[in-house]
Order: structure tokens, then sequence, then C-alpha cells
């Protein structure tokens, strides 16, 4: 028997000729029985329908009667999405449904975009229905009596909890969910992921260990789309670059692709990609000058606004875009994808794909542009992946990361203060911190109470301290900078770009900014601007009109192929070899293979090729397991390092998804090394330990660390110059930890996350013994391979030495000022 | 002498050159340093960032150790004493500072000195805006000069100087270093917990590099 609410909702879909789908409606039913649970929905299926409908259901259930009069319900609903651009059109969604419905509630978000003055008025009055981010939630808990906002919350829900999984927002959204769930005892919890390969980690992850677990479910939908994968091929492969990531030589290939399609997404993988794409574009068609545009996470939030409802309504012929687009509502209009250089996973390629042919019954489009030669054998290796149903790439969540707990720990005391034991019993329920000791927390305690040491005479140390049983902060100031500091997105310092009548751009890191002199032409939000005059954190700029543009290169963490990729690489480079495969992508790349084959050999799937060559720069050794760049990182420090304690010698090193190179002023013993077990597995975390200490990884790694658990300030906007007594770079604090308190558990921290994340010790140990069972091949080359050639010109490279200090200092020079 | 030091000549005065980040002026038994930045890491663990005490601790413990090393009668410090607001380790540094009455400490004022001018006075310290002992003239900041200084030689800080090499093979690292150009010199940061500025010298320049304990002049390195 359905309940009125049911029938009511049932009708809402036959008004507008759907009709439910059955995931959709299991999920109904299994929210309507007090379930928690998983749903795994790609986006555009109706998945919002899934989980709002059957609270309304409720709602209109237990008020028959005044469920269309004005009340005050308090919230109902919390709303977690990880993109502020997402929460904007989920809003509309949901405030519409109930417009529909005739249920007077209020939807509204909570994001940082929200002007101040709207939150201060949340704080009189929730609203019924909230949409938020992990960080958001966090800065809600962080009030004055937050508490009573949640009184009647029924139902939380994470939205694409796949892109908060694998990330400390996605600890984030376990430590609010911890909270929450003693604040309201019979809240329902439901995720909502896209297909990953380890979809029942991701439910357990959400639930925890507590019993809120029992009896819950994971849901799948179960739509497929037809999918038709295309490379983009250089005609002449020979004139094609073997180095490179920009791509805009095909782009010639790329204008009829706009041409043919009702609108056009191109994705590229950074920012400054995506400016210089649309810079080209415009100078290769003129006439496309404002039917396409341009949407990267820097850009104002006017501005991709803008974009967003021009694409919605079918305005654009194109938008050039980075990740910022890889979420959110489907935009009708758009047929094709095109994807510039590497995707480096399967899932990222196929969702990117997925946001195109959302028309009834048409098919997602996707080109992929490869922008070296060697991206060709990717190309392939793509298209295989997505007609095969390869397995999907996994998204291990974090484990403990302290800086985390530390920064939730000051949330809780700066509101209402916390009771230690009550927290601990709440953060050990989470999957994350299942495994935190109680000596573990106590040092965490000792850190954030007396920082980290026992008090001496001299010591002021003040933050948390203890008051009515209840652990406080008290200072205003210290509040002040905590509650402008959570989150764990750790960026450099932003400065605004601004039109000189104050029109907003956008934001650009604030070193490339202090690159620039007055004067000076710089690319941004598709146009050449001229930088005026910077005034506190903001750079004033007007329109140049030239193309002779510097375009800012942001730095970002630079993705690595994941392991299923690489797998599917090294078969592809098998195929080749063999010559069984009909891809177009391998043939039209066979004769820079060939060069590869003359000069040194093509590396087949049982074997490791290692070259040796010489150059003016010294010696250099390239190695080519294809196990993608984290591996290679942790591989080549390891072999390195390895070296190192047969002769005193210092290397620079290099690498890309494909290999890895190691260069020195001084000769390798490259054969006496290969005598010793270089790629044995044995004492692997001792070595890769010992390595570490030479090179820079750890310390990189602690910086997003500091800025978590508060020991990095960036200042307040506007107003840097009051905090200025307390700024300090993360590698100052690396060294005093390293110095003074090794046992500090944020610094090994560090070293855990450099192991388990960035240098995947799992996968490391899997490519080790993989190579013991190769065959190894030594060549020596004249000059650079084509496989060799991408890595040497990368200028990012780690150090290893083992070497006395003063006897490498004095084979150097002194870097003198420029003579112009 | 201690043997790292590294003997310089300049204006027919021998400066000593120490790794310790200290130049010792023989001739008038003056101890030169520059950037203590004493109070730094209790100014962070007063606003609730945790950074180890030891580090202050560290600074006066070295600052020590070079005083009974050089046995000065003189300390000049070239600005940046005390890194913000008072608080304990002022204290702590004064207490040390009245143990050695015999010695005379003058302040050279940086831009980091905030505190009042009798707090210098109860601790028995000297303040100037420019200190002037012929042939030098004692400054923090070389930007501050004034036309009428620039016929003396001036020796400063507040710069954290460092430079950068380059060798073979892609090899490059960062090291602190004392620069001496026509007109001034500039000393390296004294304290710990202190970042470093990296600058371009020109060939005609002086470069003392600090690589572990030893000073290395950037003619003993490869042509």
């Amino acid at each position: 028997m359905k309940s009125g609410g049911y029938q009511k909702i049932e009708r809402w879909f036959t008004q507008r000729g759907w009709e439910p789908f059955n995931y959709q409606r299991e999920v109904w039913g299994a929210f309507l029985s007090e379930k928690n649970g998983l749903l795994n929905a790609p986006t555009g299926s109706g998945k919002t329908y899934a989980l709002y409908m059957p609270l309304l259901i409720n709602w209109i259930d237990e008020h028959p009667k005044t469920y269309t009069e004005l009340a005050d319900n308090g919230l109902q609903l919390l709303w977690i999405t990880p993109l502020r651009a997402l929460a904007r059109d989920i809003e509309q969604a949901l405030q519409q449904i109930v417009n529909d419905l005739e249920i007077p509630w209020q939807v509204a978000r909570r994001t940082g975009d929200v002007s101040s003055y709207q939150k201060q008025k949340m704080k009189e009055q929730m609203p019924e229905v909230l949409i938020t981010t992990p960080e958001s939630l966090h800065i809600l808990m962080a009030q004055k009596g937050y508490k009573t906002y949640f009184t009647d919350l029924e139902a939380i829900v994470i939205d694409e909890w796949h892109e908060l999984l694998g990330s400390k927002r996605g600890t984030q959204v376990e430590l609010g969910l911890s909270r929450l769930k003693h604040l309201c005892p019979n809240l329902n919890i439901w995720g909502i992921s896209a297909t990953i390969g380890n979809l029942q980690e991701a439910h357990d992850v959400l639930l925890g260990t507590d019993d809120t677990k029992a009896d819950s479910v994971t849901i799948e939908a179960n739509i497929e789309k037809d999918l038709e994968v295309q490379s983009v091929l250089p005609d002449d492969v020979e004139q094609f670059p073997w180095s490179g990531h920009l791509g805009t030589k095909l782009l010639p290939k790329v204008l009829p692709i706009i041409e043919e399609s009702r609108s056009t997404l191109i994705f590229t993988n950074t920012r400054s990609q995506s400016e210089i794409w649309f810079q080209k574009l415009l100078e290769a068609k003129p006439e496309l000058a404002g039917r396409i545009a341009l949407h990267h996470g820097s850009l104002s939030k006017e501005v991709r606004r803008w974009v967003e409802d021009a694409l919605h309504k079918g305005k654009l012929k194109a938008v050039v875009c980075t990740s910022s687009l890889d979420l959110g509502v489907d935009f009708a209009p758009v047929e094709t994808v095109v994807q510039v250089g590497s995707p480096k996973g399967v899932a990222r390629f196929l969702q990117r794909a997925g946001r195109s042919g959302h028309q009834p019954g048409s098919t997602s489009r996707i080109y992929f542009v490869p922008t070296n030669a060697l991206e060709l054998i990717e190309a392939a290796a793509l298209k295989t992946a997505a007609s095969q149903k390869v397995a999907l790439e996994s998204r291990d969540p974090i484990l403990k990361p302290y800086d985390v707990l530390i920064q939730y720990l000051i949330t809780l005391a700066v509101s209402d203060g916390f009771k230690p034991e009550q927290i601990y019993e709440e953060v050990k329920k989470t999957f994350a911190y299942q495994t935190l000791t109680q000596k573990e927390w106590n040092w965490i305690m000792d850190f954030i109470t007396t920082g980290g040491q026992s008090l001496t005479a001299y010591d002021e140390y003040s933050k948390v301290i203890q008051k009515d049983g209840l652990y406080k902060v008290i200072d205003k100031k210290i509040m002040r900078r905590h509650r402008m500091s959570i989150g764990t997105i750790t960026s450099d310092t932003m400065m605004s770009v601004k039109y000189l009548n104050g029109a907003h751009l956008g934001s650009i890191e604030e070193w490339f900014i202090a690159s620039l002199k007055q004067g000076d032409k710089f690319w941004f939000a598709g146009r050449s601007l001229e930088l005026v005059r910077t005034k506190q954190m903001t750079a004033y700029v007007r329109r140049a009109n030239t193309s002779k543009a510097k375009v800012p290169s942001w730095m970002g963490g630079r993705m690595s192929l994941s392991s299923n990729m690489s797998q599917m690489l090294r078969h592809k480079m098998h195929q080749a070899i063999e010559g069984t495969s009909n891809d177009i992508e391998l043939k039209t790349i066979q004769p820079i293979l060939d060069v590869q084959n003359e000069w040194s050999t093509l590396p087949d799937d049982n074997e490791l090729v290692i070259e040796q060559t010489t150059s003016r720069e010294g010696h250099h050794l390239f190695f080519y397991p294809f196990e993608g760049r984290y591996v290679h990182e942790g591989m080549s420090a390891l072999i390195a390092y390895r070296i190192s304690q047969l002769t005193p010698i210092t290397f620079s090193i290099a690498m890309n998804d494909y290999g890895f190179e190691l260069l020195s002023d001084k000769e390798i013993p490259i054969e006496k090394a290969l005598e010793h077990h270089l790629f044995s597995d044995e004492h692997l975390v001792e070595d890769i330990f010992s390595s570490l200490n030479d090179t820079e990884l750890a310390k990189r790694r602690f910086r997003g660390i500091c800025h978590i658990a508060g020991l990095i300030f960036k200042g307040f906007p506007g107003q840097q110059k009051a905090s200025r007594h307390l700024q300090s770079s993360s590698g100052l604090f690396f060294d005093v930890f390293d110095q003074y308190e090794p046992d500090n558990l944020l610094l090994q921290q560090a070293y855990d996350e450099v192991l388990s994340h960035q240098l995947d010790e799992v996968r490391l140990r899997k490519a080790l013994k993989r190579i013991q069972s190769q065959k190894i091949t030594l060549k020596t080359t004249e000059r650079f391979t084509p496989f060799a050639f991408p890595i040497m010109v990368d200028r990012l490279r780690e150090r290893l030495s083992s070497e006395n200090l003063i006897d490498r200092v004095k084979r150097m020079q002194l870097q003198l000022e420029e003579h112009v | 002498m201690n043997s790292n030091a590294q003997a310089f000549n300049l204006r027919h005065q021998r400066l000593w050159l120490m790794p310790q980040k200290a130049i010792y002026w023989q001739k008038k038994k003056i101890l030169l340093v520059a950037d203590l930045h004493i109070g730094k890491s209790g100014h962070f663990r007063k606003s609730g960032v945790a950074v180890p005490q030891e580090v202050a601790q560290s600074n006066l413990n070295k600052l020590n150790d070079i005083i009974e090393l050089t046995e000065p009668e003189h300390l000049i410090i070239l600005g940046d004493l005390f890194h913000s607001d008072i608080n304990n380790e002022w204290k702590q540094f004064i207490e040390w500072r009245k143990n050695k009455r015999q010695l005379e400490v003058s302040l050279v004022i940086g831009n980091h000195d905030i505190l009042e001018t009798q707090n210098y006075h109860q601790g028995l310290i000297n303040v100037f805006k420019k200190l002037s002992i012929d042939p030098f003239l004692f400054v923090h900041d070389i930007n501050a000069l004034n036309n009428h200084d620039k016929n003396t030689f001036a020796l400063s800080g507040h710069i954290h100087p460092a430079v950068q090499l380059k060798g073979r093979g892609r090899q490059a690292m960062k090291l602190p270093c004392f620069y001496f150009g026509k007109k001034y010199g500039v000393l390296p940061a004294f304290g710990g917990f202190i970042g470093t500025h990296v600058i371009e010298p020109t060939e005609d320049n002086d470069i003392f590099m600090i690589a572990d304990s030893k000073i290395i002049s950037q003619n003993e390195l490869k042509p």
C-alpha cells in the first residue's frame, strides 16, 4: 500500500511524462525503511530524485494536513557536494521540486561563495535544506551553539562521494558525520558515487565502523550509455614532437570537430594549457570570438557562472576547460568532448566522455588529442579500455591523517568546547581513525594544549585550554585565525585580478604576479592584460592588444598514470613489437618506434631496458619500467640511493609515466650496481626512508600538513600585514621539527604520506618483483632516444647525493646576475 | 682564531668571517652578528603555533658559544635582535645578557625591533639608528642609507643573503653567504628558524658561502 506522500511524488513524475527508474524506487524503499547506504549512479541519471524524494515522502506522510503551510521546521536535509560550482545547480533543482509540490521549504547554500550577510541570516533561521561543502560543514561546527543547527536534521547526503573519498576532504566528511551521528541518533546517511573500483570500500568508509553500517545497502543504478572514442592523429608523425604537453600542433584538426558538433567541451589538464588553447583557437579561427569560452578554477565565479549558463542555453560552440567541469549537472547541448593530453586513468576519461550526448538516444562521443608522440600508445590503450570494460581505478581512502584530526579538534574547541573522552569514542568509530591508539590521541591532545612539550619556565604556549571539563580556545585571535583556515585544500596565496573599474576577473598565485613588472603583459581569463599596479592583494590590469604575453604556469600536482593504464600501456607496447594489433594509433607511431628500435631497443613486456649515454651535461641512465610517475618517483630514488652506496656520487633525477633518468657529473657504475641486487624488494622500506632523507619529497609533503594542522597561516584577506610576524615557511618548520622533535607525529605523517600515497609502496613492491623476473637489457646509445628525450628535457628534478657537501660545492659555479 | 674562520681584508682592516654566521673584527675586539630574531619561536607558540621550544635555547647557546670562542669586548647586532612584541624569551635573553656585564652590547635598530627604547636600556643595550666606527658604518638595511653615508663602507643585515650554485649534471644548491660589494657588505642571518633570500651577485663581488661548518670563498669554486 503506497502512502499519500509516495503517491504524490509518483504523480509529480507522471505530470512530467516521466516514470521513476527502478533504482530510484529501490532507493526510496531503502530510505523509507530507515536504511543507510550508498547509491552508485552516474551524473545525469536522476540521482538527485533518488535521494530527495523519499525525504519529501516522509515529510508529507508525517504532516499530511499541514505540509503546505509555512512553518519554522528547522534544518531537515544537509546535502554535501565537493564543488561550490555544483551547489547552485543543486539548489535550483531542489527548490523547484518543493515549489512544484507546494511545500514551502527554503533551500539554501552555504559555501565559500555565499555572502556573510546570507550566512548571518542563516544563523538566525536555518533553511530546511542546506547545500554545503565539507569545509563549510566544519565552519558551521566552528560556530558558537552549532548543535542547535542540527536539532531537526533528518538526513544527510554526500554527493560525488568518489571525488571526496581519496582525499583529506573525505576524512573531513567522516569526522563531520561522526559528530552528526551523535547529535542526531536517527540520522539517515546516504552517499552517491560514480563507478569506481572499490565501491564496497567507499560504502564502508562513508558509514564508519559503528552500527550505522548494520543493515545498510549499496544500490547500483546500472544505467549504460553508448560511447564512441576516436583519436586525433597527426598526418606526419615524423614532424610530431617527441615531448611536450600542450598539443596545439593538432589544433587545426580539432577545428572541424568543433564545427560539426552543436557544442563541444575541450578538456585540458592544466589551467595554463586551457588559456593557451583558448588563445590559439581564436587565432586559428577569429570568427569563433564570442562563441567559445574558457572555464577553469581561477576564474571568478561570475565568469564561470556566465559560461555555465551560456552552455546550458546552447549559446556556445565550445568551452575550453579543466577538471572544473568534470562534475555537475549536464549540459544538454554538449554533443562532443575533446580530451587534450593523457587523462592518466580510464575512469577520468570515461567520466569526461559522459559529459556529452545527453539528448535522448544519443551517444557520448570523445576525441583524444595526443600532445606528444608517445601518447599515441596511450591513445590506443584508452580506446581498448573504453570498449572492453576494463576494471576501473580504485580511490583509496586516506588513513589516520593527524593533521585533519588536529584541525577538527580545534574546530570543536573554537565553538562550544569538547570533552576528550567523548570525541575520542566518536572519532575511533570512523573508518579513517579506527586504528588510532590512545598514545597517538594523547600526543595530539598534548600538541594542542601544551604545544607538544612539557612546559618550561619561559614557555607561553597557548591554544586549547581546559575549562569546566571542556577543552576550549578562548583567545579571540586564535579563534578568528582558525575559522579562516578551515579546510584541507592547500594552495598558494592568491591575488585577485581586477580591471581598474573594479570588475573582478579571477585570481592568480601571488608568486606569478610578483614575477611581473608594471606594464608587463600576461594572459588570463582568455584575454591579454597589462599589469597596471598591485595594491594589497589585488592586481589591477587593463586590456592589452598584444598576443605576445606571458601565460601563468600554474603549478599543480602532476598526476600519475593509474596502474590499470600502465598495465594497458605495457600490453600495447608488446602488441606493437609483435605487430599483432590493428590499432591505427600504433600504426601511426610505428616510424618513431622504428627509430627507438634502431638507436636502442623496444622494451617488451618481459624485459626492463636501461639506456646509458653521455652528453655535455654528464652521464645519463634511462630506465623504462612503464609504471607511472609516482612509482617511478620512488623507484628512481631507491635506485639512486642504492647506487650511491657503492660510491660517493650526486644524482639529478627526472621521471615521467614511462621511465626515469639518473643524471650525474660522474660516471655511474651501473654494471657493478646490477650485480648488487639493484631491484631487490628486500630492505625496501629502510632504503626508501634513507633515500627520502636525501630528497625533498617529504619536505614538500609537509607543506600541506602544516597548513591543515594550523602551523602556517596565510593571513586575513586584505590585511596581510597584521600577521606578518607569524609568517614562516613549511620548509623551516620541517627543519626545526626534524632537528628538535623527530618523533613529532606530523613529521611522521609526512613520511607516511610519501610512502603510501605518493610513492605507493604496494605498487612499487609489485613493480620490483616484476622487474626481478624480467630480462634486463643495458644499451649504450649515442644520443637521446625517442623514449629518453621527453624525460631528459623535464626540468622538475629531484636530487640525491652521497657525497661530502664541501666536495660538491667546490665543483659548482656561483649563479651570477644575468647581464642583459 | 678558530681554524674554520676565514680572513678577509677590507679597508685595511682584517675581518674574520666565521661559519657561525658572524664577523669578528679582531683589532677592535668587536663581534658582529645580524638578524637574530630572538623570540620568534616564542611569538609563534604564544599564538598557538607549536614550534619546538628548543629553537630559542639553541639560538642563545649559539650566541653564547661564539662569544666564549672569540671573547669580544663589544657585541654589535646589525638589527632584528628581537622578532616581535615582548615575550618570555626577551626575559631569558636579558638574564643571559646581564651575566655578561663586561661585554658591551649595541643594537642598530632593524624593522623587527619594535620594543620600547627603555626595554633595551634596561637590558643594558645601547641603541643606534646607525653606528659609525671608522672605517665602517653599521646599519640594518642598506636601503636606508642616504648619500652622505655613502662615503664609508657599510656593514648590514636584513636581507638574509644566500646564493644559488649550479654544477654539471644539473646539480644545484642554495647556501647562506656573506656578501661584499664595492660600498657595503651583508651578513647572513644568525638566528635559526629563519629563511634566506637568494641574491645574484656580480663577478666583482666577494662572496663567502657557509657549507656545514666551513667558509668557502667563490675563488675556491671550479673556474
